[in-house]
C-alpha cells in the first residue's frame, strides 16, 4: 500500500464514521437511542439490514471459499428470501404494533420475565461470542498481508466503531452503514471488471465458466440428501431456513435495524429489497472467487497463498521450501498449456484433442494440488501454529498484485467497512438488550430517560471491550466464515423455537416454553460435541433444525404434562 | 394456525402501519411476497441449470 491508498483508507472510514456522529447529533431520549430517529426509509433500512449481516468475511474469504470450493455455498442462502417473507408478514407486524424496543421484550409479554431472559441471554452468549470473531477476521488476514501488527489493527478498528456506536447510538450506525455498503459495492464491482480485463484475451466468457466447471468449481445446486455433505439444497432450505429465520426475526442485531422506519411499508420494503437482492449478491462473490480460480489457471499462483507465513517457514528451511515451490511452478506451466491447447481444440471443435487436451490438464491440476497439500504439511511441520487454510489470502493477493494504487484502499476500506458495519449493528444490539432487558427489567425499573441512555451507552462500550478482549486473545477456528456460522447455528434454533411458539401456539405457556428451551438447548450441546469428528458428524446448518423442532416438541409435550397434573 | 400475542391498542404510529405497498405494480403485500417467492424459485433455476450446463 502506498500513502495514496493509505489517504483513500483512512479517509473513507473517518470521514464515514463522522458523518454518522454528526447526523446523530441532537437526539433525545431512549428511544432515540435506540430505535433512532423513525425516519428511515426502505433504502437505509435495506441497506442496513443487509450491511449487518455482511460482515468482512463475505467480502475478504467468500472469494476464497470460491476458488476453494466452487458456487456451492450460495445454498446457503437458498432459504433468505422465503424467511424473509415470514418475517415481514408475520414477525415485524407484531414487533411494531408492540412498540418494543428489543424482539425478547416481546417474549416477555406473551410469556414471562424468564423466557424474556433466556431469549435475551442466548442472544447476548452468542452475539457477544460473534462480536469477537467478526473484529478479529479481518484482522488476522490484512495484519498478516500487510505486516501490521495484529492487536493495533484489532484495537484500531474496535475503538473507532466503539466510538460512533456509543456516542451516536442506532442512528449513527444506520447512517454509517449506508455508506459502508456503498463503499463495499464500489469496491467490489470495481474488483470484479478488473478482474475480467485480466483474463486472457482470447478466453471468453463461456470458456471461463467451462474451465472452472471442469475443475468442479461451477456446483451451485446440489439435491443429494446427504446429511454429511455441508451444502446441499436441503441443508440450506430446511437448515438454513432456520438459521436465516431466527436470524432476521429474533436477533436484535437485525430486529433493530428494521423496526427502527418510519412506517411498517418502509421496514417490509426494506426486508423485501435484502429478500430479492441477497441470493445474487453472494452469487457474484463466490463468482469473483472461481473466476479468480480461472484467472490462476493462465497465470501462475503462489503455492501458498498466505505468503507471509509461507516466507517466515522458507526463511528458516529455504531449500525444501523453494525446491516445492519449483515444483509447483512447474506443473502449474503443464497445467496451463494443457488448458491452452484444450481450449484451441474446442474453438477448433476438435473433440478428440480437446478430450485429450482436457484429461492432462485435469491430470496436471491433482498433481498441483498433491503440491499444494505437501507445501501445507511442510509449513505446519515448521510451524505447527501455521494456518494451514489460505483460501481467506485469495482475494487480497490478488489485489495487491494486479490493482492499481488508490483502488487497494479502496477495497482494504470496503473490508474495514464491513467489519465496522456489522460490529456497529452488533455492539448497539448487545447494549440496547443488557439495558432494556436486563437492567431496565431487573436492576433499575423506574428511572428517567437520560438515565437509561447513559446505561445504553455503558453497555455498549462494555460489549465493544469484551469483544475487543475476544479478539486480542482468543484462539479462533481457522476458517472464520464458518466459526461465524457453527457458532450461530448452536443457538439459532432454539432461540426460533421459543418465538415459534410465542406466534404460533397459543396454548402453551411460559413455564412450559423455558424448559422446553433449556432440555432442546442442552440437547443441540450434546448432539454437537458427541458427533464431532465423527463418522455421523452433521453440516451444522441443521443444527438450526433440531434446534426448533427440539424447543417446539418439548415445549407441546411439557405443557400437555402439566395440564394433565392440574386435571 | 395463527400468531397469537397480546396486541396493543392501536396509536398514531399504528394508523400509519395500515399503508398498502406504495408500488405500482404490487398493490397487496400477497403480491410483493409472490413476485419475492418467484423470484428466488428463477435463481434456483438458473443456478441448477449452470451448475448442470457447466459441472
Amino acid at each position: 500500500m502506498n500513502p495514496l491508498d493509505y489517504l483513500v483508507l483512512f479517509g473513507t472510514m473517518l470521514a464515514i464514521a463522522a458523518y454518522g456522529l454528526w447526523r446523530a447529533r441532537g437526539q433525545r431520549g431512549l428511544s432515540g437511542y435506540i430505535r433512532g430517529s423513525g425516519s428511515s426509509g426502505w433504502v437505509t433500512i435495506g441497506l442496513s439490514v443487509m450491511a449487518t449481516q455482511a460482515s468482512a468475511v463475505t467480502f475478504l474469504s467468500m472469494p476464497g471459499q470460491g476458488y476453494e470450493d466452487g458456487l456451492t455455498f450460495v445454498q446457503n442462502y437458498f432459504a433468505m428470501p422465503l424467511a424473509l417473507i415470514i418475517v415481514a408478514a408475520v414477525f415485524l407486524p407484531m414487533f411494531r404494533r408492540l412498540n418494543v424496543y428489543t424482539a425478547y421484550e416481546f417474549l416477555g409479554r406473551r410469556f414471562d420475565a424468564k423466557t424474556r431472559l433466556l431469549g435475551a441471554g442466548l442472544f447476548l452468549l452468542q452475539r457477544g461470542l460473534g462480536a469477537g470473531i467478526t473484529i478479529y477476521a479481518p484482522a488476522i488476514v490484512l495484519s498478516t498481508v500487510f505486516g501490521w501488527p495484529l492487536n493495533l489493527t484489532i484495537i484500531f478498528s474496535g475503538l473507532l466503531v466503539i466510538i460512533y456506536t456509543v456516542i451516536g447510538g442506532n442512528e449513527a450506525v444506520s447512517v454509517t452503514q449506508k455508506y459502508q455498503i456503498m463503499v463495499i459495492f464500489g469496491g467490489m464491482v470495481t474488483a470484479f471488471v478488473i478482474l475480467l480485463a485480466r483474463m486472457p484475451a482470447q478466453l471468453t466468457f463461456t470458456d471461463a465458466l467451462t474451465v472452472a466447471g471442469t475443475f468442479h468449481k461451477m456446483n451451485a445446486v446440489d439435491f443429494s440428501p446427504d446429511l454429511h455433505k455441508r451444502y446441499t439444497f436441503w441443508s440450506g432450505m430446511f437448515g438454513g431456513m432456520c438459521l436465516m429465520l431466527s436470524y432476521f426475526g429474533t436477533d436484535q442485531s437485525q430486529v433493530q435495524r428494521y423496526i427502527s422506519g418510519a412506517s411498517l411499508r418502509e421496514c417490509k420494503l426494506g426486508l423485501m429489497f435484502n429478500a430479492l437482492c441477497k441470493i445474487p449478491m453472494q452469487f457474484l462473490i463466490l463468482l469473483l472467487g472461481v473466476l479468480l480460480f480461472v484467472f490462476y489457471q493462465f497465470e501462475a499462483p503462489p503455492v501458498f497463498f498466505n505468503q507471509s507465513s509461507w516466507q517466515a517457514a522458507a526463511a528458516r528451511d529455504g531449500g525444501k521450501f523453494h525446491a516445492l515451490e519449483q515444483k509447483f511452478a512447474a506443473v502449474c506451466a503443464e497445467k496451463e498449456q494443457s488448458i491452452r491447447a484444450w481450449l484451441d481444440a474446442r474453438h477448433r471443435n476438435d473433440s478428440s484433442a480437446e478430450t485429450a487436451a482436457r484429461a492432462q490438464a485435469l491430470a496436471a491440476h491433482d498433481r498441483s494440488e498433491a503440491i499444494r497439500g505437501e507445501a501445507r504439511a511442510a509449513l505446519h511441520d515448521a510451524d505447527a501454529h501455521a494456518q494451514k487454510n489460505d483460501g481467506d489470502y485469495v482475494f487480497i493477493t490478488f489485489i495487491l498484485a494486479h490493482l492499481p494504487h488508490g483502488v487497494i484502499g479502496l477495497l482494504v476500506a470496503a473490508f474495514f467497512a464491513a467489519a465496522l458495519s456489522s460490529k456497529a449493528g452488533e455492539l448497539s444490539a448487545l447494549g440496547s438488550t443488557t439495558s432494556v432487558d436486563f437492567y431496565r427489567h431487573l436492576v433499575k425499573r423506574q428511572a428517567d430517560d437520560a438515565h437509561y441512555v447513559k446505561a445504553s451507552k455503558w453497555f455498549t462500550a462494555f460489549w465493544g471491550v469484551v469483544a475487543l478482549g475476544f479478539a486480542l486473545f482468543a484462539n479462533l477456528a481457522e476458517n472464520l466464515i464458518q466459526a461465524v456460522n457453527i457458532v450461530g447455528s448452536v443457538f439459532y434454533g432454539v432461540v426460533l423455537g421459543l418465538f415459534l411458539v410465542a406466534f404460533f401456539i397459543k396454548w402453551v405457556r411460559g413455564t412450559a416454553v423455558f424448559w422446553g428451551a433449556l432440555l432442546a438447548q442442552a440437547l443441540v450441546f450434546c448432539l454437537y460435541f458427541s458427533l464431532k469428528n465423527t463418522p455421523y458428524e452433521i453440516s451444522y446448518l441443521w443444527y438450526n433444525l433440531v434446534g426448533c423442532a427440539a424447543c417446539l416438541l418439548f415445549s407441546l409435550v411439557i405443557q400437555a404434562l402439566d395440564f394433565k397434573t392440574k386435571e | 394456525m395463527k400468531p397469537s400475542g397480546t396486541p396493543a391498542p392501536p396509536g398514531p404510529e399504528h394508523r400509519v402501519d395500515q399503508e398498502g405497498t406504495g408500488l405500482p405494480l404490487f398493490r397487496t403485500w400477497r403480491a410483493v411476497y409472490w413476485f419475492v417467492f418467484a423470484a428466488f424459485a428463477a435463481w434456483v433455476i438458473l443456478l441448477a441449470a449452470l451448475t448442470r450446463a457447466f459441472s
